[in-house]
């Protein structure tokens, strides 16, 4: 819906006209769409908004609460919820905002703005180093710790998660008000971002992301880890055909699958408390072959011949060494531990050519694009918790059950029904997902919509913990859940409320202020 | 006043007390607070008991101030900000309730000590990532409630680790559980199916862990905690590095956490070594003191289950590799402080007497979170504003405590003193508030503010008041919970 001209007047002289459009054209442009829908484009923004700082933003906030317009920020927008969650929503793009504030090599932080992707950041880390965390959607996404949907990503055993790797934050909440968590607050500092007395992060995220639903987080710091790596990977070839020349000394890769997943899971409990692994990743060999292929054909013919070469389900491993007996011992724990839980490793990708490559795009976060969106074009994917072992596996065994049966009806990629799991902080915490990979027609959404639904309910039923896909995707499913657990969407509400009394910043990835309707 | 009946319904009359010199015991404790005395003194026996405490006091709007630990209290948080409160005691509340090999979790209540949950852990191959030598009373619980320090660096990923899960008791007198502990179903239905309470973000959007920790009771009561636990070591070899030059020594310390090498890891001055290993007072104390270099560096390398004896050998090469590089000697003894010693005297709580006060009978800490960088700075302004206050530098206590795996330090000055002093208590009372403004000035972020310099580090940033405020009204509307504590 279009803004009226005063209002569009008023957001103009904050951004300048040059940083303002409601071009129908640059309009749907921002409301693609590639989950389970069949339109291509979405509803669309009543603007379009590129704040340059904070204050811009502070003085978008401000008119969105004088006119009642919402307002969703994004960073680099890759995420589904940066999409609007009804017509009197204006956008805020914050891609102007893209500076490196700080990395501060000594103390292991980085500060950044909202339009710095990962990539960039982890280039200049390496050059330093050091490495950060880089969540699985892609290093092309923000490096920024908000910018995220639960925040994990494939180096998550040594870089943990965003949630959790969060130090100070300027934050612009739903009122426009300026607060500056923690050492930030008190000293101007970016080291901390807890106190003085309780800790204001915790209303800012939790094991997933706020979604939009929160305000806007201007600029943020974040933990670095140590990088034992190259300062740049030596790349030769053209796309699609390049890859890093050689693996870099003292790293190395494998893929290991198991007779079942308890064995698999076994070894990643293994491998995490023995603190051996930069990165435990649970790619099935689909993802593997989306990883190497250049091509759907060279895709699918790989996963062909992995296919007939693995024993269950897998995962892929990369150590890196801080130095030659770091790495000469990380590597016999490794084999050792391989040995007793009966895993094998998948022959091709031993090539030191293949694992290169394979190395270098785990780290640089360059395939989900290809995981995700090349059989089909459009994908989805239920969440488990953040716990690697026990229950995350139980339930995501019960989902692939679910996934299984739309395969043999012929309505998803056929992966072979495998799900992924992968540890964090050395196998404290985890990840569970089950990836589905479908063509966009009327008949396939109906189908997801209701595999999503019934994993929901199998969450509820089963007790198997509220699940990371709830969050970012319809609010109303809070209200679902919450009952069952704790009543947390009470609590979050009355949160909603007192930061947000217009309900100004878009909730359509967080929960309404107003409880809709016909939801208990 | 409250009904003295009401709350012996609620927890039985054995466990309400206005007996006038148990009250006295909660008035006031070692530090600087002024005591005030509590109307009752409470010992609720489980979790409904405090539930129904929270719900008469909301109906009543008497003051709750919880507390866990034993005595002796040196923060003032625990005692009554205003008259009329009744002191919810948990001491007793002591059931272990789960300890999980497998996901390394270990769930309690909140009257559980550290020296009552190590050997229970233990037992299953874990052990606790604990404080510096906590006194012999300290709940588990509180400590992590009040996001202490902890002497291991590389399992610390997270400023709020080690704790995982609560159920809590809202000032509202509604129970919530924060993080995987939420739900769906029971936590016996969940274990059930393998969940361990071990995630503490969530559920969904909030981590409400986060605003639990730090509050100082003034949100809701916990009564249960679940927290991470770290594998027992198979072999263990710790290493002292002495040295007068503090920045030599920090160089080391961010290599050994960036490269996650060490397990326990802190620096402390010869003052803070002495008055743990001193045997007898004064001689001993005085004998190691004055033998010790200004500084010590304890780290220790760790084997587990994997080749244990081939894991510690290459990183003891690696430590001494990077000392060598930064010039100093990693070695096994100190001159009369050995690095095993040490190392058995820091993976349990203090010894009694308490090592705090084992010296002069008191001790204040000034404490704080800073960087590196930061530290000499720091160290030197305290020193120049000790020498002016009159208090002898030759009795503070400094110890450093790499935290976050090694993005933070924690700095604490320990003040030692003797209480029946009035001079000298006035001394250190003084120079308890009159550093806070020149430290902060110089990177000194306080992050859990206590007593008397509370308002001076509180009020820096009316934003994060305001919002705090906001928090304060949806979880205690009614300002039952420790009323008076940080800026509620
Ligand atoms: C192929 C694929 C793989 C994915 N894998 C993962 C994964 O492994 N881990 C994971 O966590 N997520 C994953 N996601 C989910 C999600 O899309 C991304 O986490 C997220 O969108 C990252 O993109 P972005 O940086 O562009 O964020 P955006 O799309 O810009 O933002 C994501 C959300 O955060 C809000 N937001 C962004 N920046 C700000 C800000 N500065 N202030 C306030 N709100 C803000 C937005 O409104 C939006 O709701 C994946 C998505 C895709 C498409």
């Amino acid at each position: 819906m279009a803004l009226d001209k005063d209002i569009y007047r008023a957001f103009e002289d904050v951004v300048g006209p040059d940083n303002i459009s409601d071009d129908p054209a640059i309009l749907d442009s921002y409301s693609y769409r590639w989950g389970p829908q069949t339109e291509t484009f979405g509803q669309r923004f009543a603007a379009i908004t590129l704040p340059k700082d904070t204050a811009e933003v502070q003085a978008i906030v401000r008119l969105c609460n004088k006119y009642g317009i919402q307002f969703k920020a994004s960073s680099t927008g890759w995420g589904s919820m940066s999409n609007p969650g009804g017509p009197e929503v204006i956008k805020m793009d914050l891609r102007r905002m893209d500076r490196i504030i700080e990395i501060n090599e000594k103390n292991m932080y980085a500060v950044v703005e909202p339009y710095v992707i990962s990539v960039q950041l982890q280039a200049e880390l390496m050059k330093r180093g050091l490495n950060c965390n880089i969540i699985g959607a892609g290093g092309n996404c923000s490096a920024h710790p908000y910018a995220a949907h639960y925040g994990g990503g494939h180096m998550g055993e040594s870089t943990s998660l965003r949630e959790r790797n969060i130090l100070a934050v300027e934050w612009v909440t739903p009122e426009g008000e300026i607060v500056k968590l923690g050492s930030l607050g008190s000293l101007g500092e970016w080291f901390c971002g807890d106190g003085p007395g309780p800790s204001l992060r915790g209303i800012t995220v939790g094991h997933a992301a706020p979604c939009g639903g929160i305000g806007v987080f201007t600029k943020a710091a974040t933990k670095i880890y140590h990088w034992a790596g190259p300062p740049i990977f030596p790349i030769e070839g053209v796309s699609p055909q390049y890859a890093p020349s050689e693996i870099p000394p003292n790293f190395f890769y494998r893929y290991y699958s198991f007779p079942s997943a308890k064995e698999m899971v076994e070894a990643q409990r293994r491998i995490g408390e023995s603190e051996i692994a930069f990165e435990v990743m649970g790619f099935n060999i689909a993802m593997l072959a989306s990883n190497m292929g250049t091509s759907n054909d060279e895709d699918y013919a790989y996963f062909e011949q992995f296919r007939k070469l693995i024993q269950g389900p897998g995962f892929q491993v990369i150590l890196m060494g801080n130095s030659p007996q770091d790495f000469e011992y990380k590597k016999q724990v490794l084999e050792q531990i391989i040995r007793e839980t009966k895993g094998e490793s998948l022959k091709p990708v031993e090539d030191p050519k293949i694992a290169g490559a394979l190395i270098w795009r785990s780290i640089r976060i360059t395939a989900s694009i290809r995981e995700c969106f090349r059989a089909g074009g459009a994908f989805s994917a239920a969440l488990g918790g953040t716990h690697p072992y026990g229950e995350e596996v139980a339930y995501m065994e019960a989902v692939s059950k679910l996934k299984k049966d739309l395969i043999k009806k012929g309505i998803l990629r056929d992966d072979d029904g495998y799900y992924l799991t992968w540890p964090h902080e050395h196998g404290h915490l985890g990840h569970a997902e089950i990836l589905i990979q479908f063509r966009q027609t009327p008949e396939s959404i109906d189908a997801i919509m209701g595999f999503s639904e019934a994993a929901m309910k199998m969450a509820i039923d089963n007790r198997y913990g509220v699940p990371h896909s709830l969050s970012g995707m319809a609010p109303d499913m809070h209200d679902m859940f919450g009952p069952h657990a704790s009543n947390y969407n009470v609590w979050q509400r009355r949160l909603k409320q007192a930061f947000d009394p217009n309900e100004v910043s878009d909730s359509s990835g967080y929960i309404k202020g107003k409880q809709q309707q016909g939801v208990s | 006043m409250i009904d003295e009946k009401k709350l012996a319904k609620i927890v039985g009359a054995t466990n309400v007390s206005h007996n006038p010199a148990t009250l006295e015991e909660y008035a006031g404790d070692m530090s600087f607070v002024k005591p005030i005395k509590p109307d009752y003194v409470v010992k609720p026996r489980n979790a409904k008991d405090i539930d129904k405490l929270v719900n008469l006091a909301k109906e009543t709007l008497t003051p709750l101030v919880p507390v866990s630990s034993g005595a002796p209290h040196f923060r003032g948080d625990t005692i009554p900000g205003i008259g009329g409160a009744v002191i919810v005691d948990l001491s007793d509340m002591k059931r272990i309730i789960r300890v999980d090999r497998m996901n390394r979790v270990a769930m309690v209540e909140p009257g559980v000590t550290f020296e009552e949950l190590i050997p229970a852990v233990e037992k299953e191959g874990l052990r606790l990532n604990m404080p510096l030598l906590p006194r012999k009373s300290k709940s588990v619980i509180g400590s992590m409630l009040e996001r202490e320090p902890v002497v291991m660096p590389k399992y610390h990923w997270d400023i709020s680790d080690p704790l995982a899960c609560v159920e809590v008791i809202f000032g509202t007198g509604e129970m919530f559980r924060t993080g995987a502990a939420a739900g769906p179903g029971t936590i016996e239905e969940q274990w059930a199916v393998g969940a361990s309470q071990k995630e503490a973000a969530g559920p969904a959007q909030v981590s409400w862990h986060r605003l639990i920790q730090g509050a100082q009771g003034t949100m809701g009561i916990v009564t249960w905690a679940s927290l991470r636990c770290e594998l027992l070591p198979s072999i263990e070899e710790p290493f002292l590095v002495g040295s007068s030059q503090l920045d030599k020594l920090l160089e080391l310390v961010h290599w050994l956490t960036r490269l996650q090498l060490v397990n326990e890891c802190f620096i402390l001055n010869n003052i803070n070594l002495a008055a743990i290993m001193a045997k007898k007072f004064p001689d001993d104390y005085q004998d190691i003191k004055d033998s010790l270099p200004p500084w010590t560096l304890f780290f220790n390398i760790a084997g587990y289950e994997y080749l244990p004896e081939k894991r510690i050998s290459y990183q003891i090469k690696d430590t001494t590799d990077i000392a060598q590089r930064t010039g100093l000697e990693p070695v096994g003894a100190v001159s009369r402080v050995s690095a095993l010693e040490l190392l058995k005297a820091v993976q349990r709580p203090s010894k009694e007497p308490y090592w705090k006060l084992r010296y002069q009978g008191g001790c204040h800490d000034i404490f704080f979170i800073t960087i590196n960088d930061k530290l000499p700075g720091l160290i030197s302004a305290m020193y120049d504003m000790a020498d002016e206050a009159g208090y002898p530098a030759s009795d503070m206590g400094i110890y450093l405590q790499p935290i976050v795996q090694g993005v933070n330090c924690h700095c604490e000055f320990n003040l030692f003193y003797d209480p029946e002093n009035p001079s000298q208590s006035e001394r250190v009372r003084k120079l308890a508030t009159s550093t806070i403004n020149n430290l902060m000035a110089k990177g000194a972020f306080f992050s859990r503010p206590y007593g008397e310099s509370t308002d001076i580090i509180i009020n820096r940033d009316a934003a994060s008041v305001a919002a705090l405020k906001k928090v304060k009204s949806i979880l205690d509307p009614n300002h039952v919970m420790n009323p008076g504590k940080l800026c509620f």
